[in-house]
């Protein structure tokens, strides 16, 4: 789905099995985003912040040939996930000298500081749990009716009341309820699904 | 009603819940659950968690740098936030009159309306029954928010006025207005079936019968519209309705057309809509005439022949740059099956130049039904003589085509750039502007400032050049070239040029070819130049900033971008030149008359006549000359030096106490007191302000990067700035936002949306 050239192509033509592979595309696919909005978030300008979503690529995509020889037992994501944590943080906290024009006043004082850490673990949980949930709704949205999504995203995303939200759709109360109950319920399981291949 | 829909009923709600087939209606229980909040809740716990339910509440909202430069780096965000239904509708359907009918979507003034047909800048079109006349009609609707705007609804009155003037049956029928109510629209035939552009997503190439067909037809519609002195001006597959089941070709939204002589209306060189389509006239800001619309069919054609659009890039602006100065790939390379005659004719209707087009809509008419009457009888009927002659002078005269940029075409990016830029002055005026006043098409302004007395560092600014401006633009250049070594050319020299002080010239060497560039003329204070490199799609983007130097300006570079065709691959700035001088001081004299003050806490675009601004090298910034209350949008190519940062300045506000806010991309803002000295600076979450008090709240870290002002609010929690004192309170506890405010006795903080503190790049 995202295409990321290189990588793709060349480093992780070397993952054999198609079950790690998918894991691999699953990955960039939540990550790519993530990492990008908590660089933007940390002041850099859009192609600093890409600049530094393809270094972090890069960074765990070449360390992908260490993991299979050293370390058979672990399951793929999982070694994964772990490496891309590492990788994120060292990356927002060093950013190259080459990229752009300053910032690294304070990028310094981030890397020194240990509270700072753990408020980026929280963020990267909080984003990546985000961008699943962005993706899940993209796909039950797609499986639903308009209206039934509507109902859902109007009265939960938007915070209206399910008695106006009736009104203006013209529907019954009830169906209000029972559609947002079904999407929600298809949102949920389609996120167990993402969060089990990702974890 | 059945007495089992009374009861409740725990198992058929899990068996509902269950259900594999989303759309399966239980009618029983769904009317139980329009009264059973027991039954309500339980299935509500059933679906999910209580948990899941909040995140789901919380996470899917829109946030910051979901919708990024470059799409690719939101998929999800994308593919969920892009698509949901835009708040353009949603407020349309929120202002209806509710309808007796359920199935109705609601009522407008006697229309019932009965669904949504689609959505577009302006406003949306709805599908409605009209029952005195017991027909399906399609309104075409005003977003209400724009239906604000004094000449927005003037562009909306005169699409009506200029589409109801003309009867023809390639043009869709207007059967009425309403422009004088809080939502505008007007009554439109509902054409069942989909557009031009639909088919393309669908089918992609047409065959030449095919294309014979709707463009005889488009040509047809576009006579009538020409003969009532109309210029279509948006001519493109998205308004070119085609009928279900029936062989008509219907021209919609005449939301751009103007008449020939209706000079009042267009006011300044920004683009609306997508470019794709324009003529290369239209492209440069000119004067756009009846021939442009040729161009545009000529375009059109091109795309039913290949299935792609003829001129294709990134961005706006370089697809605006590739109509003036490129040649499309030739159509048979994209499709042979399309006769040579047909590439003709096409060639004919895209010349750059429009004196070479067909003369008239008419011509193009007729000229399409006898080639369509040759394709569909081809031993009977010849191909028409002008055809003929079209492939016979082909032969002798080939159009020079220069790669690269040519100094005219580069002339006219820079107009329409800068005239963007002048357009964020112009936006709105709420009295009757003088046509005089207000007509400031691109060409003029470019007219003006070149006829203006030489620009030096002086005429600019209005003081002498500082001493210890820089003088060596080399070395920013040697700087450079070591950077971007890699990047496979090399930038030999920046120096003025001969015309006038701001006109500079550049050389660049490789690339496709080693190549002296004019940078034009322009009085703008930042150019951005795009410079094609080794592989295809690959362009480097230089900015370029003048800086002074005791006769005149001298050109500094400032950064130099490669991009891949798709996004940014490599950034360098280099502006420490420019920037690492005492003061710098740029004063801008809009030629537009002055604006009504804005209420208080009001946000419109508002400038005096003249303002000042001075960024100084400690991170303050001095404003003169803007009038309180006065909120003003700063050109986003405007820079400012925040730490180690060059941030684009997003806005600039002054509150009523006078102080002034200062906004850069990513959520930084100044706070300048009366006395205009920089007091306070923070990367906020929300800011609001009080008669002497301003509120931030900061809920990250990073605002470390503003500690050049004297008091950088660095801790995440709230900070308090009395204005009367200028003393600076921080508040550390992270209760709610609200409850702060309501403890300094405010009632209702102006609080700035998310998306006006860190708009989007």
């Amino acid at each position: 789905m995202t295409e990321f050239p290189q990588t793709r192509f060349s480093l992780i033509a070397q993952v054999q099995s198609p079950e790690d592979r998918e894991a691999w595309d699953q990955f960039v696919l939540i990550y790519r985003p993530v990492i990008y909005r908590m660089a933007r978030r940390r002041g850099m300008q859009d192609a600093d912040a890409q600049d530094l979503v393809q270094s972090v690529f890069m960074r765990v995509a070449s360390s992908i040939q260490r993991w299979e020889k050293k370390d058979p037992e672990t399951k793929f994501r999982h070694w994964l996930r772990r490496i891309a944590r590492n990788t994120i943080f060292s990356a927002l906290s060093r950013r190259p000298q080459d990229t752009a024009a300053g910032g690294s006043e304070i990028l310094n004082l981030l890397a020194g500081q240990p509270e700072n850490e753990k408020l980026d673990e929280q963020e990267l949980a909080t984003e990546t749990m985000r961008e699943q949930y962005l993706h899940a709704a993209a796909v039950v949205r797609k499986d639903v009716d308009p209206d039934t999504w509507r109902a859902f995203e109007l009265t939960v995303v938007r915070g209206q009341s399910c008695e106006l939200v009736a009104t203006q759709l013209g529907k019954s109360v009830g169906s209000i309820y029972a559609a947002r109950s079904r999407v929600m319920r298809r949102l949920r399981e389609q996120v167990t699904c993402l969060q089990e291949n990702s974890q | 009603m059945n007495s089992k829909a009374r009861r409740c009923d725990r198992l058929r709600i899990d068996e509902f819940l269950r259900s594999d087939q989303i759309h399966t209606a239980d009618a029983e229980l769904i009317s139980h659950l329009d009264s059973c909040s027991d039954c309500r809740n339980y299935m509500e716990q059933q679906a999910a968690d209580s948990e899941s339910w909040t995140r789901a509440a919380h996470l899917l909202q829109e946030r910051e740098f979901d919708v990024a430069s470059s799409m690719e780096y939101s998929a999800g965000a994308i593919d969920f936030l892009r698509v949901s239904i835009p708040t353009a509708i949603q407020n349309i359907l929120e202002s209806l009159t509710p309808s007796e009918n359920p199935q109705r979507l609601g009522r407008l003034d006697g229309y019932e309306i009965t669904g949504v047909v689609g959505a577009g800048a302006m406003g949306v079109v709805l599908k409605a029954i009209d029952p005195a006349l017991d027909r399906i009609v399609a309104l075409k609707v005003m977003a209400p928010h724009i239906a604000s705007h004094a000449t927005a609804r003037k562009r909306f009155a005169r699409e009506a006025k200029a589409a109801a003037a003309v009867l023809h049956p390639n043009v869709i029928p207007i059967y009425a207005v309403s422009s004088g109510g809080a939502i505008p629209y007007l009554v439109m035939a509902y054409i069942r079936g989909g557009s031009l552009q639909k088919r393309i997503d669908c089918e992609g190439a047409l065959n030449t019968g095919e294309i014979l067909r709707i463009g005889s037809q488009i040509a047809a519609g576009l006579a009538a519209a020409h003969d009532q002195g109309l210029v279509h001006r948006d001519i493109k597959p998205e308004n070119i309705m085609l009928g279900e089941g029936v062989e008509r070709v219907t021209l919609t939204d005449f939301g751009l057309a103007r008449s020939v002589d209706d000079a009042s209306v267009t006011q300044h060189g920004t683009i609306a809509g997508t470019p794709q389509y324009m003529s290369p006239e239209q492209a440069r800001g000119e004067s756009v005439e009846q021939a442009s619309d040729l161009f545009s069919l000529g375009s059109v054609l091109y795309t039913l022949c290949t299935g792609r659009v003829p001129f294709r890039a990134d961005s706006s602006h370089s697809v605006m740059r590739k109509i003036i100065d490129e040649e499309p790939v030739p159509i048979r390379d994209l499709n042979p099956e399309i006769p040579e005659w047909l590439c003709d004719i096409v060639a004919k209707l895209m010349a750059k130049d429009k004196a070479a087009r067909f003369t008239s809509a008419k011509n193009v008419h007729a000229l399409l039904e006898s080639c369509l009457s040759h394709v569909q009888q081809p031993t009977v009927i010849k191909l028409p003589e002008i055809v003929r002659e079209l492939s016979r002078s082909k032969s002798t005269s080939s159009l020079p085509l220069i790669l690269g940029v040519s100094a005219v075409a580069l002339c006219s990016i820079l107009v329409f750039w800068f005239n963007g830029m002048l357009g964020l002055f112009v936006q709105e005026p709420a009295s009757e502007p003088t046509p005089q006043a207000t007509s400031i098409v691109a060409q003029e302004t470019a007219e003006n400032s070149s006829a203006e007395a030489p620009l030096t560092w002086k005429a600019l600014t209005g003081e002498d050049v500082p001493e210890n401006y820089p003088t060596e633009p080399l070395q920013a250049i040697d700087g450079l070239n070591k950077s971007i070594g890699s990047w496979g050319f090399s930038v030999k020299e920046l120096r003025n040029g001969k015309e006038t002080d701001f006109e500079a010239v550049m050389q660049v060497q490789g690339g496709f070819s080693n190549d002296t560039l004019s940078l034009g003329s322009m009085p703008v204070w930042q150019i951005s130049i795009e410079w094609p490199v080794n592989q295809p799609k690959q362009a480097v983007n230089f900015t370029l900033v003048p800086s002074s130097k005791p006769d005149g300006i001298e050109w500094l570079l400032f950064s130099a971008s490669l991009s891949d065709g798709l996004r940014s691959t490599g950034a360098k700035q280099f502006y420490k030149g420019a920037w690492d001088t005492p003061s710098r001081t740029l004063s801008w004299t809009p030629k537009q008359p002055p604006l009504p003050s804005a209420a208080s806490g009001q946000d419109q675009n508002v400038a005096g006549t003249e303002f000042q601004m001075i960024i100084s090298k400690n991170g303050g910034l001095n404003i003169q000359n803007l009038q309180l209350n006065d909120s003003l949008i700063v050109s986003g190519r405007s820079v400012v030096r925040i730490g180690e940062y060059v941030k684009p300045v997003t806005e600039l506000r002054i509150l009523p106490n006078g102080y002034k806010m200062f906004f850069a991309s990513s959520r930084e803002v100044l706070l300048i007191n009366k006395d205009n000295e920089g007091v306070a600076g923070a990367r906020v979450d929300k800011i609001g302000f009080s008669e002497n008090l301003i509120f931030g709240l900061i809920t990250d870290r990073g605002s470390s990067a503003l500690n050049s002002v004297e008091k950088p609010v660095d801790t995440p929690g709230y900070f308090w700035l009395d204005s009367t004192t200028g003393e600076i309170t921080k508040g550390l506890e992270l209760g709610p936002w609200q409850d702060v405010l309501k403890a300094k006795g405010v009632d209702e903080p102006l609080l700035l949306a998310p998306e006006r503190v860190g708009p989007r790049f």
